[in-house]
């Protein structure tokens, strides 16, 4: 069966190892997940529900956030992630600034 | 803890290998210097630079060639100049008598020429590879050793397998008291974040999140842009990245998960071991980070290329590996390490720790395929 990478234990998404065509089952850590679109080799696949707003984490950090809900086994990219870099390290540089 | 053979220095470094380098102190010099390697066992150290320059980037090519005699790998050095240069070659000759490294000289117009000059320069390397014969091993503590990191020519598994697995190896490397040096901070911008709680405290914090400030704000100067205005770029979204965070992230990996001591800048030395970033910003080819690597002393360099890079360094062996399977087979006269058993289900930290124990066999004298290719290349970051 193929396989897709969970890179951190904290992640929503999995990376496709190799080709994943609509409907191919595919085998993360212990789980099976239907995949429901066609995902290209590198490309990332949602391993949970996520909803609108909420942040897609890969390496165990939000990378981006939903801009549609999706399902598991659903295929992810630029078309529903709104890339919130900019935003992200704002926030975060402001709070480590903050800090003591 | 773990030790490595290596030959003792001077300066109290310890150099994996025995380099013999012939260096060219400017362009008119370059083909001389080849024409005595070619005809030795010596590595040459060429540019098309070393006159004519504005100061600040002349004083750049003068560093990147004196530390390059410097770096603990090169038993001896040939200096060849011409003799009307702006780079003297006294001051290099000078520089590397200073460090009690065996050292000869070569002014063209004061040979006769490019035939006599290169006898002479056969000569000098020859009585150096006797004398280097001469050097035996020692054991030295990874205090001593100094490993950089990087990546290039990338595929999608450069960040999932090739910089995982370099990360567990930094870990590795610092636990056993080692250095490991990062760069392409041009890379940090949508992790600068992570990469400075990584940090050992809040100042060096702070540093890392000003090194980040300053360079996303000239790039805005320089490019009229935002860097996340243009990244990921249309390759990299074709690649499966999405967002700057992710990509940035990708980077960051090989750093592992030790804390960062500090920045470092381009020729400078870290004052203690553990994990350094060096602030190379120089806009240019993958040479211009391993160079500044080898500029600060690392004596080798752990460099992940999904694609395949033939890239080496003419005083530092680079380990090459690759996270993509496939590029392994394809491309195996280039690879080093299959670190794309992660992809095909093997644990990170098995992976990394065997790359921690291939680090060591190259430091104890292994040859690796960019020395058994002679890809012998040294960029010296500089500006265009």
């Amino acid at each position: 069966m193929k396989t897709g990478l969970l890179v951190d234990p904290s992640d929503n998404v999995a990376v496709a190892t190799t080709m994943i065509e609509a409907g191919e089952k595919i085998k993360v850590e212990n789980e099976i997940i239907i995949v429901n679109q066609r995902v290209p080799v590198g490309h990332k696949v949602a391993i949970k529900d996520i909803n609108k707003n909420e942040y897609v984490y890969k390496y165990g950090v939000p990378i981006g956030r939903m801009n549609t809900s999706v399902r598991k086994g659903d295929y992810i990219h630029t078309h529903n992630i709104t890339d919130v870099t900019e935003e992200l390290c704002q926030s975060y540089i402001a709070d480590f600034m903050k800090e003591d | 803890m773990d030790k490595f053979l290596g030959y003792l220095r001077q300066d109290g470094s310890a150099g994996i290998r025995n380099y013999i380098i012939v260096v060219s102190t400017v362009q008119c010099a370059s083909n001389v210097a080849i024409r005595i390697a070619e005809q030795t066992i010596a590595i040459p150290i060429t540019h098309d630079f070393g006159c004519m320059e504005s100061k600040e980037n002349s004083d750049k090519i003068k560093l990147g060639l004196m530390k390059a005699c410097e770096n603990p790998n090169v038993y001896g050095v040939v200096v060849v100049g011409l003799g009307c240069e702006q780079i003297d070659a006294d001051e290099i000759y000078n520089y590397v008598k200073g460090l009690n490294k065996p050292v000869y000289k070569i002014v063209i117009q004061e040979e006769g020429g490019p035939k006599q000059s290169i006898a002479k320069g056969i000569e000098y390397v020859d009585r150096l590879e006797k004398d280097s014969e001469q050097e035996q091993r020692d054991s030295f503590g990874l205090e001593k050793l100094t490993v950089g990191v990087q990546c290039g020519g990338s595929d999608w598994s450069t960040a999932l397998a090739g910089n995982t697995v370099i990360g567990a190896m930094t870990d590795l490397i610092v636990k056993n008291g080692g250095t490991v040096l990062m760069s392409e901070v041009e890379g940090f911008p949508g992790s600068e974040h992570v990469v400075a709680e990584k940090a050992v405290n809040k100042e060096v914090g702070i540093d890392i999140i000003n090194m980040v400030t300053e360079l996303r704000e000239d790039f805005v100067k320089e490019h009229g842009q935002t860097i996340e205005e243009v990244n990921p770029t249309p390759g990299n979204k074709a690649g499966g990245i999405t967002t700057l965070v992710e990509k940035s992230m990708g980077n960051i990996k090989k750093m592992g998960t030790a804390a960062v001591q500090g920045i470092i800048q381009v020729g400078e030395k870290v004052p203690y071991p553990g994990l350094w970033i060096l602030d190379c910003r120089a806009q240019g080819p993958d040479s211009f980070v391993t160079t500044s690597f080898a500029m600060s002393g690392a004596q080798t360099t752990a460099f992940s290329t999904g694609r395949g890079s033939p890239l080496g360094n003419a005083v530092m062996p680079l380990v090459k590996i690759t996270g993509n399977p496939e590029t392994y087979k394809t491309l195996n006269s280039i690879m080093d390490f299959n670190a794309g058993r992660v992809i095909l289900g093997e644990d990170i930290p098995i992976v990394g720790e065997d790359l921690y124990r291939k680090i060591i066999e190259v430091a104890d004298g292994m040859i690796t395929k960019s020395e058994d290719n002679m890809n012998f290349d040294y960029t010296i970051p500089r500006d265009n």
